[in-house]
């Protein structure tokens, strides 16, 4: 249990562990396992009668090879240090204890050299190969628990036998409560199950899977992940499933949010499209038809008449020009192309109070010059609406907007002292395209936009964008 | 002696109008007329007219461009502006660029004929509704009023620097204003930031140079 527990340990550093370094205690305990191991076999070898030496089986090559058996456990788990002092007790015993009982014998050499080093080599061989396999199975183990996405081993019946640490964070199960289990009761939505038999047959069949697929959560909630599984043969010879799953739940939200984003602006259009279309019918199509048979079929009209028409006609025209012109303002003021984002908003102020009666407090600094087209377009609007909704909804008679820049940013502001409204509540409402509009197109340029307000005590909209000056006018 | 007018417009029709309009006039002369910015500067170049009539938007060369251009080179034409915009926006960069008329598309007649006459003088001439109350109003506005950061601050923020200020915690505000602790530090984190301040000695003298709070004696 220790081993496991310092391999993992080990494994939390930049590097990946070489042969685990174990601590000298257990390099100890393993020496003294060992020194038991060679008394036990001595002992019972010095309890027998020597009369019965050499008995056809047990003779100094068995003891030897009992001896040898000690010294390879001893590599195995302690260490070369270790298994080497074993060595040497086990060749020390050999020639004290075990060779006087056989009279037999040619060599009676205290410390028998071929001995020795014959224990000596397979303890040094011995623990070269453990230290290698160790290192090996350890890189293994760290690709396989560190890996950044979630790994899984399991048979063909979807049961689990080894997750890593990436599969507990995703889908919340631990080693212990996932493994022996099947997979396919613990993360696949109950209505999804019916598809894993057609996956575990390709996989079966040696093919790979790659799929975005939904998961379910130990406490029951979904995310989309990416699965990639393929099969794997295990040691032995059985075939296991290796399934990856990567957490794609962000990606997925952003590309619905870019999905919405683009329903709602064609929305938009059409809206903008069906004003339009309405304004020139309704509107401007009415009024040229009354003006058209103001002006119509005039043989028998007398120069008086015609004179009156003219005079008539004039106003209507007038009035057309008046609408034409506020339209094509609405679509696109010609100011913030031709002139810039400062004219620009002076001229929609200018006309806003014209039209609500509500007072533009302006202050500005910094934004005299030229900026980028999208980001003058992006402003312009925001204060727009933002300004509608005062009018519409504050009840105030005054507004403030500020537009500064500051380190490289443009920053705006609108503030009324009106009735306000609780943002947590109101951008949450199906029907508030209006913020959520600003939201984006300031979210677009890489901004952000704050709204603060709340009942009674007005609102102030701030937002800050990323803003280079391009000419100064 | 008459007094020599091109005409720059890019729409026949409204050029045709205006033609007809000025030719009534016993002492104009209609010396050349132009479709586009850069045909109005070279023939403008070449015949100095007393006054050009120039539509404010052509392709080419934008009016606004073709009106400095045109100011520089000949300096004794008086240029009228023939716009569709009304806007202040407008009139005060027309001016600006040289114009010394102003005279929005689909006014009255008169108003082109005088303004044509009052340039010809050497006067100022904007047709209504465009006034020279609200060209001034729109100059001053568009030049930068003090500015003070201060002012920039949300209700919020200026509760948060107010109790910063009277040396409270970020947890004593958290308290009072019955918001954590993390908003606390991000209103903090900002607005010391929007007025530029460092620490809170700076925060302390801005404080009270507002009169947030007294200076010590």
């Amino acid at each position: 249990m220790r081993g496991i527990d310092d391999r993992r340990s080990l494994s939390n550093g930049p590097r990946l562990p070489a042969a685990a370094p174990r601590g000298f205690r257990h390099a100890a305990k393993q020496f003294l396992l060992g020194v038991a191991g060679v008394a036990l076999i001595t002992f019972a070898v010095v309890l027998f009668p020597s009369e019965r030496f050499p008995t056809p089986g047990i003779g100094p090559g068995t003891i030897s090879l009992l001896y040898l058996i000690v010294i390879v456990l001893v590599s195995h788990r302690g260490g070369f240090v270790a298994s080497a002092a074993v060595s040497l007790i086990a060749a020390f015993s050999l020639n004290y204890f075990v060779q006087p009982l056989v009279p037999s014998l040619r060599v009676r050499n205290p410390l028998d050299l071929v001995a020795t080093l014959a224990f000596l080599t397979t303890a040094w061989v011995i623990t070269g190969i453990v230290a290698r396999l160790r290192e090996r199975n350890a890189l293994l183990d760290g690709l396989f628990e560190q890996a950044p996405q979630a790994n899984a081993l399991m048979d063909l019946d979807t049961r689990l036998f080894r997750v890593n640490r990436e599969f507990t964070r995703i889908f919340g199960y631990t080693p212990q409560e996932a493994l022996g289990r099947r997979l396919i009761d613990l993360i696949v939505p109950g209505e999804m199950r019916h598809r894993i038999q057609s996956y575990t047959e390709r996989l079966a069949q040696g093919q790979r899977l790659e799929e975005e697929v939904v998961r379910q959560r130990k406490d029951g909630s979904r995310l989309h992940v990416l699965m990639v599984g393929a099969p794997v043969t295990m040691p032995g010879g059985a075939t296991a499933v290796y399934a990856m799953y990567r957490d794609i739940t962000q990606r997925k939200a952003a590309e619905a949010a870019l999905e919405a984003l683009s329903v709602r602006l064609m929305e938009v259009q059409e809206t903008e499209r069906k004003h339009l279309a309405r304004e020139l019918h309704d509107e401007i199509g009415q009024v040229l038809t009354g003006l058209r048979l103001l002006l119509g079929p005039s043989e028998d009209a007398t120069a008086e008449v015609l004179t009156s028409r003219l005079e008539r006609a004039r106003p209507i025209v007038d009035d057309l020009l008046g609408r034409i012109r506020r339209l094509s303002f609405d679509l696109r003021p010609a100011d913030l192309d031709e002139l810039g984002l400062l004219p620009a908003l002076l001229a929609l102020f200018e006309r806003y109070t014209a039209q609500t009666g509500v007072l533009v407090d302006f202050k500005h600094q910094g934004v005299a010059g030229r900026f980028a087209p999208p980001l003058e377009t992006a402003v312009y609007r925001v204060i727009q609406e933002a300004l509608t909704n005062t009018a519409r909804h504050a009840g105030v008679a005054a507004v403030t907007v500020r537009l500064w820049t500051d380190a490289g940013k443009l920053h705006l502001q609108v503030e009324d002292r009106g009735c306000g409204f609780d943002p947590e509540v109101t951008l949450k409402a199906p029907r508030c395209s209006g913020l959520m509009g600003m939201r984006e197109r300031i979210w677009l340029l890489g901004g952000s936009l704050s709204i603060e307000s709340s009942p009674g005590a007005g609102t102030t909209i701030t937002a800050e964008l990323p803003a280079a000056e391009t000419t100064v006018a | 002696m008459p007094t020599s007018i091109i005409l720059a417009d890019d729409h026949p029709v409204v050029r045709r109008g205006m033609q007809t309009l000025l030719e009534s006039e016993a002492d104009f002369s209609i010396v050349g007329v132009a479709a586009d910015g850069l045909e109005t500067v070279r023939l403008v170049e070449r015949l100095k007219p007393d006054v050009l009539v120039l539509d404010l938007m052509m392709p080419g060369l934008s009016g606004l461009e073709a009106l400095r251009i045109v100011h520089e080179r000949s300096p004794k034409t008086r240029i009228v502006i023939l716009s569709m915009y009304s806007t202040s926006a407008f009139v005060a960069q027309a001016l600006q660029n040289g114009a010394t008329g102003y005279v929005l598309k689909g006014c009255s007649e008169e108003s082109l004929v005088r303004a044509v006459k009052e340039a010809a003088a050497g006067r100022r001439f904007l047709s209504p509704p465009v006034t020279e109350i609200a060209i001034n109003a729109y100059i001053e506005q568009s030049k930068t009023g003090p500015f003070d950061p201060h002012d920039t601050l949300t209700p919020r923020q200026r509760e948060v620097l107010q109790l910063v200020a009277e040396g409270k915690t970020n947890a004593d505000i958290a308290a009072r204003l019955n918001i954590s602790r993390r908003t606390v530090e991000n209103h903090r984190a900002t607005l010391m930031q929007r007025l530029g301040l460092q620490n809170q000695a700076e925060l302390i003298r801005h404080a009270i140079r507002h009169g947030l709070i007294p200076p010590d004696e």
